[in-house]
C-alpha cells in the first residue's frame, strides 16, 4: 500500500478511529489523540505494516490498542512522578469533569455503566456496537480466541444491562 | 447461554454516544499535519533538543561534507608529522645503521654462544640418517665438538 493510499484509508476511518482511541484511553481525549497520531506515525512510517492478514480496519485498531497500552505503560510512570507534586492534581482532572458535564446523560450512564465491567468485555461491546465489527472481526482486533470474544460479548452484554436497568429502576426512586 | 433479548436499545445507546464522539474527534489534516510523509512527527522533540535530528535533509547532507573534509585534513595531518618528525626520522637511521652493521659483520657470534650448545640438542635440529653407522652421527659430531 502506497503512502497515499494509506493516507486515503486513515483518514476514511479517522473518526472510528477516535472513537476506539478514545475507549482505549479510559475516554481521556488528550491521550486519544495522542495515541491515535502515534498511530499515524507508526503507519505512516512504516513500523507497523499492514500485511493484508486481515481487514485494514481490524489491523489498525489492533495498532491503536497496543499504542494505547505502552502510552498508558509512560502515563503511569509520569503519574508516579507527579503524585510527589502534591497540589496538582485537581489541575490534571478539571478538563474532565468539565466534559462529563456536557456529555448527554444517556452516554454519561453508558460510560459509567461501562466502567464497571471487566476491561474484556468493555472492548467488545465496545468494537460490536460502536464500531459495529463482527464478534471474529472483534477478536480478532482484541488478540483473542473467537470462542473467548464471543464468552466477553454475552456475559459483558447481560451484565451492561442489568446495570443499567438497575439504574433506570433507582433513578425515579431517586427523584422522589 | 445468550441473551435472547434483542440488541437494539443497547446499539441505540452506543450509537449516541458514537455520534457525540465523532463531534469531538479531532480534524485529521491537523493530525496528519503534524505528520511527515516519512512517519516522524513535526514538533515532537523540541528544537533545542533536537541536535543533528533537528536539521532539514540539506542542512544534514551540507554539513556531513564538512565532517568528511574535516577527517580527510586530520588524516593528512598526522601523516605529514609521521613523515616530516625528525626524531622519527633520526631513529629510523639508527635502525638502518645497525642493520647495514649486522649484515656487514655476517656470521659474528658472541664467544660465549658455545655454552648455550649443550650435549644432545643436535638431536632436535637433525634427521637421524638411515643406512649411517651408527644413527645418531649427528648427535656423536656434537659430542666430539664439545670435546675438542
Amino acid at each position: 500500500m502506497t503512502p497515499t493510499e494509506l493516507k486515503a484509508q486513515l483518514r476514511w476511518l479517522h473518526k472510528e478511529s477516535f472513537g476506539w482511541a478514545l475507549h482505549c484511553c479510559g475516554r481521556e481525549e488528550p491521550d486519544a489523540e495522542d495515541v491515535l497520531q502515534t498511530t499515524y506515525m507508526k503507519v505512516l512510517s512504516g513500523s507497523a505494516r499492514f500485511e493484508g492478514r486481515s481487514a485494514f480496519r481490524t489491523w489498525l485498531f489492533g495498532v491503536i490498542r497496543r499504542t494505547a497500552q505502552e502510552h498508558h505503560r509512560r502515563a503511569r510512570l509520569r503519574e508516579r512522578r507527579a503524585e510527589r507534586l502534591a497540589g496538582e492534581a485537581d489541575a490534571f482532572e478539571a478538563p474532565q469533569i468539565e466534559r462529563d458535564l456536557v456529555r448527554a446523560e444517556s452516554s454519561r450512564r453508558l460510560v459509567e455503566a461501562l466502567e464497571l465491567l471487566s476491561e474484556r468485555q468493555r472492548e467488545v461491546l465496545h468494537l460490536v456496537f460502536y464500531q459495529d465489527l463482527t464478534i471474529e472481526e472483534a477478536a480478532g482486533v482484541m488478540e483473542v480466541s473467537l470462542g473467548s470474544a464471543r464468552t466477553h460479548y454475552e456475559r459483558g452484554k447481560a451484565r451492561l444491562r442489568a446495570l443499567l436497568e438497575e439504574e433506570k429502576r433507582e433513578r425515579p426512586a431517586a427523584g422522589r | 447461554m445468550n441473551d435472547p433479548r434483542p440488541d437494539a436499545e443497547l446499539r441505540e445507546r452506543f450509537q449516541q454516544l458514537r455520534s457525540e464522539d465523532r463531534s469531538a474527534a479531532p480534524d485529521f489534516a491537523a493530525m496528519i499535519g503534524g505528520v511527515r510523509d516519512d512517519g516522524s512527527r513535526e514538533g515532537a522533540v523540541p528544537p533545542v533538543v533536537r541536535g543533528e535530528a533537528g536539521l532539514g535533509r540539506s542542512a544534514w547532507h551540507g554539513r556531513r561534507w564538512v565532517w568528511a573534509a574535516g577527517s580527510l585534513a586530520a588524516a593528512a595531518a598526522v601523516a605529514a608529522v609521521m613523515v616530516f618528525n625528525p626524531a622519527a626520522r633520526a631513529d629510523r637511521e639508527f635502525e638502518r645503521t645497525i642493520r647495514s652493521f649486522a649484515a656487514a659483520s655476517g656470521g659474528w657470534r658472541t664467544p660465549t654462544d658455545v655454552l648455550l650448545d649443550i650435549p644432545g640438542s643436535e638431536i632436535t635440529r637433525t634427521v637421524p640418517r638411515i643406512g649411517a653407522p651408527d644413527g645418531l652421527e649427528g648427535l656423536n659430531g656434537a659430542a666430539r665438538r664439545n670435546r675438542s
